[in-house]
């Protein structure tokens, strides 16, 4: 039943290589605003039907989740997912206070925008650069809702236009603050080949 | 009689009977439809995620769409023996939790106008739904009574 979508060996190396070069530059940008260091993790890539997503990320718990949509030769999400805690650390990390409260006011949330604002927009000046597209992004939407319902509405927002989904998860660590991170980018068929051109033109360069 | 817990999600059916429990986590814009012949005791949930099947090019999982999911659904409880007149039907889900700003994009919306269309073309009617706002929900069926049981991360928990 679990039809994992076709690239070949080289394509796939390519696209994973690419998701690195722009999530460490996306990480050192937030390194760099929190004056902490960042790890990731290897990026987890995949090529599946939409609706195979919520498999992958499950979670009952409130997240908070900031949203950007990937506009130009590139179609596809970008989103920033937290738990409450993380969130609210990382928030500390800029403020220099925390605020022990359930949710999250004006000025903590537009905190979090800032910051996925600027990760993403590191991350996406970092692609367009190196395959010479043009990617823009558009301004950060946030929510704060069960995990798994804010997923569903990607997807849902996604299907529209596509049946499949090249998925790159990447985690990310602030040990010494216990703050845990996922970036999500969610890139539709369509774009996928325009990013495969991209790289061919630069390999025979 | 053992009473099971299945799990539906996305583009995913169960039609089940008396004493189960169906259970659909964190709906945003899809939307949960539940089925019922209280005569029997025989219900189903689907968990759909767009409005048609006659609008998409691929049609190869009609359990996504609305319209095809509903009509399977019915099928398949009128091979157990329900019978479509005594069918009635809850929806949950159609959230709008981001405003992207550009045409089609409150589908939860869509996909709650056609759930509402396909039940009302079918005969079945709508016992109560909720549906829309700008929050996720978790869906319990219980089939027995017929009960649904809404829960939200901020909003609590809510029956119908």
């Amino acid at each position: 039943m679990d039809k994992e979508k076709t690239l070949t060996e080289f394509q796939k190396d390519a696209l994973k290589e690419l998701g690195n070069i722009g999530i460490g530059q996306a990480t050192t940008s937030l390194a760099k605003m929190v004056n902490q260091k960042v790890e990731i993790s290897l990026p987890d890539m995949k090529f599946i039907p939409l609706i195979k997503v919520p498999h992958i990320i499950k979670s009952e718990k409130p997240m908070i989740g900031v949203i950007q949509e990937l506009k130009g030769d590139c179609r596809g999400f970008l989103l920033l997912l937290l738990l409450k805690d993380s969130a609210k650390s990382l928030i500390e990390l800029v403020m220099g206070e925390k605020k022990e409260t359930d949710t999250f006011d004006e000025m903590e949330q537009s905190v979090m925008k800032e910051l996925a604002n600027i990760m993403n927009g590191t991350y996406i000046s970092a692609l367009s650069n190196f395959l010479e597209i043009e990617i823009g992004l558009s301004p950060p939407l946030q929510a704060y809702d069960m995990g798994d319902a804010i997923i569903n509405q990607l997807i849902g927002v996604m299907s529209q236009d596509a049946d499949d989904v090249l998925f790159l998860k990447t985690e990310f660590v602030i040990h010494s603050e216990k703050v845990n991170g996922k970036i999500l980018i969610f890139t539709d068929p369509l774009s996928i080949s325009k990013i495969l051109d991209a790289i061919k033109r630069i390999a025979e360069k | 009689m053992r009473r099971e817990i299945t799990y539906v999600r996305i583009a995913e059916l169960a039609v089940t009977c008396n004493q189960d429990v169906l259970i659909t986590l964190g709906l945003g814009s899809c939307v949960a439809i539940s089925l019922r012949d209280p005569v029997i005791g025989i219900g189903a949930l689907a968990h759909v995620m767009l409005p048609s099947i006659k609008k998409s090019q691929n049609k190869e999982e009609p359990l996504k769409f609305a319209d095809s999911a509903i009509e399977i659904a019915v099928r398949k409880m009128l091979k157990l023996g329900c019978l479509q007149r005594r069918m009635e039907a809850k929806i949950a889900g159609g959230a709008c939790m981001f405003h992207f700003g550009d045409k089609n994009n409150n589908i939860g919306a869509q996909n709650v106008e056609a759930v509402k269309k396909k039940l009302e073309e079918m005969n079945i009617p709508l016992l109560a739904s909720d549906t829309g706002g700008e929050h996720g929900r978790t869906v319990i069926f219980k089939i027995e009574t017929g009960v649904m049981i809404i829960e939200s991360a901020f909003l609590g928990v809510k029956e119908i």
